[in-house]
């Protein structure tokens, strides 16, 4: 009978039950005293019960113990957080359908562009009592729209008409307190750029929706859209306060100059943090939308340009680097070269023999071609490809230019690349490329992203050691006795180059459209920052004899720039004229001209 | 035995549906509060973060720079005008000790208390 009990389905047949009891009485009725047992098929089928009684218990057991675990993560562990307002956002506590986006600081925490909720002025005309009364004071608040306008909107006996979007709290304030009936107030979260045009290229902006549509709020958009709940945070490599002082003076070499534009960069050396990138005009990220393109075009990675002589630096390591010359080598420059249909001339021609740091001082294209013709073609293309001159650079910005290559890169490209035509690149790239240069010769990777410290980067070498330091005193010696001597800052260790290139207007270079260039780092016995500054055609005045080479536009700017940000830096000054600082910097000149061999 | 059993139950119901209905009372009074502070508290970190946008604002280095300018009649530092290290800083002058105008004792150099020694 036994092996009627089955577990079968629950509740089957009625008699069932009945028929088990019974079939169970002996098992009952068995007393300690009384052991029964059972063989055979009985006795299996009391095992096979038992053994699934105690699996279904062991499941029943587990599910509760989870239960009860589960229990008391939610009542204690959980829901005890402060909420954050991307929760109110999110619709979780007051409603609302906008999306929270974290906040953007520079690299010492100052806000650089947060969302707020902001209030937006609404009427509904039909209740306003007195529509021009009411124009009347609104006007006095507001700023725009104009009184007439208001009163239009106001007297339109439209059910709803748009007042004013985006007002400040002040604004709202004094809004609310009129008590104009009929006036509503709807909330949205806004994007504001605290800073302005400050800090316009690198931030880019964001929609209306919130939505990232230049610059990092592009680049890092999901990012800064999931991080906002959890309280995230962008910390930019930026300084606000170089920022600022690099900005200023361009903008007043810009008007004294009459130049369509400008770009300035100041880059860390070591890590390639970018502590400042200015590109005028530049524009309001809080109306970016109404900016016009021009302005909203970033010089500083966008832009490729010709760099001009600033490129004989490349040119100089490259050679030094390789081999095929030392510093006390030099090349005849006493007549023009030709090359193919080309004749490369001098500027500021000395019609002799010039050593080393001569061709690199009096910026010589005829010494910096004969230098690279030197080296050779592949060996030009090779250094230049690992100086990062050939491809894109890896900024975290979404408006990088490549650079532009020449068609065919024979012996006459090689010959115009030396002196820094040929081959355009970004202002960026050509401060990374000197922050290489100078650094002790390892790579620099341009980043607007805050590095972490200690956070590895990697190092590869480009030039050697030596060659970096001998970089620095020719770069030193262009201050001290070259074409870039107003851009010294004293105390600091100024060393750079200038670079003065005709822009290429309708397939020739035009004379009076020019792209001026310094590009420098200081202190020079052991650089710490690459400061670029990049006129965009400047015209001469009377202060400069009607002149705009780059020693008069953007050396002086350069100067005035350290002079402003090395304190800021927390960078020594250093008496120039002390010995250590002499041999450190001590080049020899090598000059077969008496006049200049003597100091 | 069975009635008393019976009663304690009944009691024993009671007192526990009381205790419940009491308790969610409670709780539901309490998670009103719950959302009342929440409430409380983004609006508090709305205040902040329009606080903060502000001070930023307030703190630009153009405005401050013309603020500066204004009324202030500090000009941009000079080399010069930065010690970077102690030893840069001028050893004290004897002569012109501040000790022989100012009443409070200072230490003085050696040189200076031995020569008042006859």
């Amino acid at each position: 009978m036994i092996r009627t009990m089955k577990w079968t389905a629950a509740g089957g047949n009625r008699r069932t039950p009945k028929r088990t009891r019974r079939a169970c009485r002996p098992i009952d009725v068995a007393k300690p005293s009384v052991s029964i047992k059972l063989d055979g098929t009985s006795k299996q089928a009391i095992e096979t019960g038992r053994a699934r009684m105690a699996i279904a218990s062991l499941v029943f057991a587990v599910c509760f113990t989870a239960m009860s675990v589960r229990l008391v993560d939610l009542t204690l562990f959980q829901g005890g957080a402060e909420p954050t307002r991307a929760d109110r956002s999110a619709g979780s506590l007051a409603g609302g359908a906008s999306v929270g986006r974290a906040p953007i600081f520079d690299r010492n925490e100052i806000l650089l562009a947060v969302n707020l909720r902001t209030a937006s002025l609404s009427a509904k005309p039909y209740l306003v009592p007195d529509p021009e009364e009411a124009a009347t004071q609104l006007a006095r608040i507001l700023p725009s729209p104009s009184r007439d306008e208001l009163f239009r909107r106001l007297n339109s006996g439209q059910r709803f008409a748009w007042l004013k979007r985006g007002l400040t709290p002040d604004q709202q304030e004094e809004v609310n307190s009129l008590g104009i009936p009929g006036l509503d107030f709807d909330y949205e979260e806004r994007r504001i750029y605290p800073h302005g045009a400050l800090v316009s290229h690198v931030l880019g902006g964001a929609d209306l929706d919130n939505t990232g549509i230049a610059g990092v709020e592009k680049w890092f958009n999901d990012d800064l859209m999931q991080s906002a709940s959890s309280g995230g945070k962008l910390m930019l490599s930026l300084d606000i306060n170089v920022q600022h002082a690099i900005r200023d003076e361009l903008q007043r070499a810009v008007e004294e100059f009459q130049a369509i534009g400008a770009v300035g960069i100041v880059l860390d050396v070591q890590n390639g943090e970018v502590l400042s990138m200015v590109s005028l005009p530049d524009f309001d990220p809080n109306i970016s939308g109404e900016a016009k393109d021009d302005r909203r075009f970033n010089r500083a990675t966008l832009g490729v340009y010709e760099m001009g002589s600033t490129f004989k630096t490349f040119t100089a390591a490259m050679a030094l680097d390789a081999g095929t010359i030392g510093m006390s080598g030099g090349y005849d420059a006493t007549r023009p070269m030709r090359a193919d249909r080309f004749v490369i001339r001098d500027f500021h021609a000395k019609r002799r023999w010039l050593s080393v740091p001569e061709i690199y001082m009096y910026s010589s294209n005829i010494g910096a071609a004969k230098m690279a013709e030197a080296v050779g073609t592949e060996g030009q293309q090779e250094f230049m490809s690992r100086l990062g001159m050939l491809n894109k650079p890896a900024v975290e910005l979404p408006e990088v230019s490549a650079p532009l290559l020449p068609g065919q890169w024979l012996q006459v490209e090689t010959l115009t690349i030396a002196f820094g035509h040929g081959l355009s690149v970004s202002p960026l790239q050509l401060a990374s490329g000197i922050a290489t240069i100078v650094n002790g010769g390892l790579a620099v990777q341009p980043t607007v992203v805050k590095r972490t410290n200690g956070q590895p980067f990697a190092a590869v070498p480009v030039i050697s050691e030596r060659t970096s330091d001998q970089m620095r005193r020719l770069m030193r010696l262009v201050v001290e006795h070259g074409t870039g001597g107003r851009a010294a800052a004293p105390g600091y260790l100024v060393g750079g180059k200038t670079g003065t290139a005709e822009k290429p207007v309708g397939g020739r270079y035009d004379r009076d459209a020019l792209i001026t260039s310094f590009v420098a780092a200081f202190p020079m016995t052991a650089p710490r920052y690459v400061v670029l500054a990049m006129i965009d055609e400047p015209k001469g005045n009377e202060a400069t004899g009607g002149r705009a080479g780059a020693g008069l536009t953007a050396a002086p700017v350069v100067g005035r720039v350290i002079r402003r940000i090395a304190p800021l830096l927390g960078v020594d000054p250093v008496d120039e004229e002390d010995e250590a600082v002499l041999e450190a910097l001590d080049i020899k000149i090598n000059s077969r001209d008496p006049k200049v061999a003597s100091f | 035995m069975k009635r008393s059993l019976t009663i304690s139950t009944f009691i024993l119901a009671a007192g526990f549906s009381y205790g419940l209905y009491h308790l969610s009372y409670e709780m539901q009074a309490m998670e009103q509060q719950l959302r009342t502070l929440n409430k409380a508290l983004v609006a508090e970190q709305e205040e902040i973060h329009v606080l903060e946008a502000e001070w930023s604002f307030l703190t630009r280095p153009e405005t401050l720079q013309t603020l500066a300018q204004d009324h202030l009649s500090l000009a941009p530092i000079e080399p010069y005008q930065v010690a970077a290290r102690v030893t840069d800083l001028p050893m004290r002058n004897a002569t012109t000790l501040a000790a022989d105008r100012m009443p409070l004792p200072l230490p003085r150099p050696a040189t200076l208390v031995e020569g008042r020694r006859p």
